[in-house]
Order: structure tokens, then sequence, then C-alpha cells
């Protein structure tokens, strides 16, 4: 069975699979994933206004699910957030707006593609920097320097602990992330974690908030947005979402046997082969070698199966080990407790045979004992 | 552009629907596979 994407047909198993991979890689590593999603609609066949619609649908539903797991958290700052997304709205447009008059140039996919290519070559270089970096200083080290930047009007941010910033810091994050959404299909959340760190957020709030304005500033205006312009495939989205809902369960919960921060190794690699599979499908519609535009496609999916299967199987291994940990711990307190059982069943044959040991003149080493 | 011809137009009411499609089945799958993993006896 396949579905269609705007002139593409895609198979509805490829599209669960990709769903599901990105869900365990989101799940797993706290990233949306739009990043792999637009891309790899695209290296299957799907004009780029579609990849880029149909994957902001699918990031709606996923950050719906990402923030009904952080719901009781209360980590979110809606002041900080509204403005955030206030932002977003008019460069999401303007980004749309964007693809759209490149499109009748026919240049929005080679554009939209370069931009993919700096951006997971940049985020995964960066990513294996940071893994073998021996310093890891906390990227609130640089709250001073942004800090210097007093711009007014300044707010305060009680709920972040913020007491003095300049209301454009958050416009200007707003503004950018809003436009690399609304041009590549991305929820922006890669980019608004570290920023928002860097104005001396804490974590908690930093990843509420960040999920709270992915929801609605990228998902749920950008999926208007693009559905206005008939960009986005409901259907495939739809299919997308039901594999992602069951791979970010179990990318949530490897978390729990996993030091997150040494697979993040494996994730720098996954970025920079995304990145590989792009200029691969770049120089294919650039020079017409098809050649490459299927090697495209297969390193892009075999990178994010591979990755997604690997994480899988370590929850399966470790939520077994994890059981049988338990069973054994059950085991010697049930045994502790027969045996206390006893003891108590013992001395209180003792202490009714009270006399009898005292008679015996047995009972300092009763007590001794 | 005219928001009442906005509201007319079939695309518009599509991309509300499209949204709220997407809104809803994000939380119904979410419930959903909280359930079935929870039956699995997967801890979280």
């Amino acid at each position: 069975m396949v579905l269609s994407i705007g002139s593409a047909h895609i198979n509805l198993v490829l599209l669960l699979t990709l769903g599901f991979c990105v869900g365990v890689l989101g799940g797993f590593f706290g990233v949306g994933g739009g990043f792999i999603i637009t891309p790899a609609l695209n290296t299957l066949g799907a004009p780029i206004g579609f990849a880029i619609g149909t994957g902001l649908a699918q990031i709606l539903g996923t950050s719906v699910i990402a923030t009904l797991k952080h719901r009781k958290l209360g980590n979110v700052d809606f002041k900080l957030g509204i403005i955030l997304v206030l932002s977003m709205v008019p460069a999401v447009e303007a980004g749309k707006a964007l693809v759209l008059n490149l499109t009748k140039l026919g240049m929005a996919g080679d554009m939209v593609r370069n931009v993919y290519i700096v951006l997971l070559v940049a985020f995964g270089a960066q990513m294996l920097r940071d893994y073998f970096k021996k310093d890891k200083s906390s990227p609130a080290t640089n709250k001073r320097r942004w800090f210097s930047f007093n711009l007014p009007p300044m707010i305060s941010l009680n709920k972040s602990g913020v007491e003095k910033i300049s209301l454009w810091m958050p416009v200007v994050l707003g503004l950018g992330t809003g436009i690399l959404s609304g041009f590549v299909g991305v929820g922006g959340g890669f980019i608004m974690v570290p920023m928002l760190y860097m104005m001396g957020i804490p974590t908690a709030t930093v990843v509420g908030t960040s999920l709270f304005v992915i929801l609605l500033g990228s998902g749920t205006y950008g999926t208007f947005t693009y559905a206005l312009s008939n960009e986005v495939s409901l259907g495939a989205a739809l299919v997308m979402l039901a594999g992602a809902s069951l791979g970010a369960q179990i990318g949530a919960r490897a978390t729990l046997y996993a030091n997150v921060k040494r697979f993040r190794f494996l994730f720098s690699i996954i970025l920079l082969l995304a990145g590989v599979s792009i200029i691969f499908k770049q120089v294919s519609t650039l020079h017409g070698w098809s050649f490459f535009g299927g090697y495209s496609t297969d390193l892009l999916m075999s990178a994010a199966v591979g990755m997604s299967l690997f994480i899988t199987g370590f929850l399966l291994i470790s939520s077994r080990k994890d059981r049988t940990a338990v069973g054994v711990a059950n085991g010697v307190r049930n045994a502790i407790g027969l045996v206390r059982h006893l003891a108590e069943k013992i001395v209180r044959a003792d202490l009714m045979n009270a006399d009898a040991i005292l008679e015996s003149k047995d009972w300092p080493y009763l007590w001794r004992g | 552009m005219n928001i009442f011809a906005l509201f007319q137009s079939s695309h518009f009411v599509w991309s509300i629907l499209s949204v709220a499609i997407m809104l809803s089945s994000g939380g119904i799958l979410y419930a959903f596979w909280e359930k079935v993993l929870g039956g699995w006896g997967i801890r979280h």
C-alpha cells in the first residue's frame, strides 16, 4: 500500500518505519526529529514543500505526546513561551513564503537541502566535539555575555528566575527559530534549547518552554499555514505519527537504563550520515547521477533504522535484566522475612517455656545468643 | 486577504481540521501506548 505526498508515492510500511525511528531517536535524545523527517521524505521523492508541511504536521503530533509526558512537571514559563510563539508566527510565515517563491523559481529543493547539509554537519560535528572535549563546562557559563545585551525594553521572567532581560533576546530567538522552522520544517528545539540555556534559564524550564513553543509555533502554526497552501499530506503525517508514538515511548523508557551522554556519540554519527545522504541527493539532483540518489535514501534509512533497533534491543535486554534483578531482590527480601518470622516464633516459644528455661538455668545463654 | 473569503475557502477549513486531527491523534496515541507498554511491564 502506498500513500501520496505531492507527486511522490511512498510505501506505508516505509513511512511507519520512518516515524518509528524518529520517535525512538526523539524519545531517547530529546529531539523533535524534524531534521530527519523532512530530508527523509525529500530523499524518498516528496517535493520539498510537501516534505516540510508533512514534517511539521508530524512534529505537531509528537510535540503533543512530549508535552503530555511533561505536563505534570509544570516546567513551562508561559510568559517567555508566548513571547517566543508570537515572534515565531510571522517568521514561520516568512519561511514558508520563501519556500513557495523558490519553488516557483525551481530552486526550493536545492536551497533547503543546502541549509540541511550545513545544519546537520555543523550540529553533528559540534556534538562530536562536545563528546570528546574533556572540559565539559555548562552552557550557562555564557550567561554573563548574554546579559550584557541590555537593549530596552527590559522584562523580568519570574518563572525562569531571570530578573532583568532585554525583550529583544527572546524576540530575535523566536524570529530566527521561526524562519528556520518555516523554511526547512524543523521544530527548532535544537536551537532554542542551547540559546535559552545561555539566557541563564534552568534546564527543566528550558525543556518545558521549548516544548510549549514547538507545539504552538512550529507545530500548530506551521501545519496550519502549510495546509493552507495545500502542502500537507495528512495521511502520511498520521502514519508516521502512529510509528513515532510507539518509538517515543520506547526511546524515553530506554533513557532509564542508558547513559545518554555516551550514546550521543552515535547520535552525532547519525546526524553526519544524514548530512552525507543529503549531499548524495544534492549530487544526484544537480548532476543527474541517479546512482547517488539511491544511495541517499539507503544511507539515511539504514542509519535511522540501525540506531533505533539498537536502542530498542538495548531497552528489551536491560528491562529483562532489571526484572531479574527485581526478582532476586524480592527473593532475598522474602528469605529474610521468613528467617525473621521463624526467629520470632522460636523466641515466642522460648518465652512460653520461660519457666522451664529458667529452671534449667540455661537462660543467660539464651540472651547471650 | 478578506477574512470572510478565507473562512469560505475549503483550504482554511481543511487547515483547521488538519491541526485538530494531528493534535487529537497525538493525545489518543499517547494514551494508547502508555496503556499497552504498561501492560508489557516496561516500567517508566
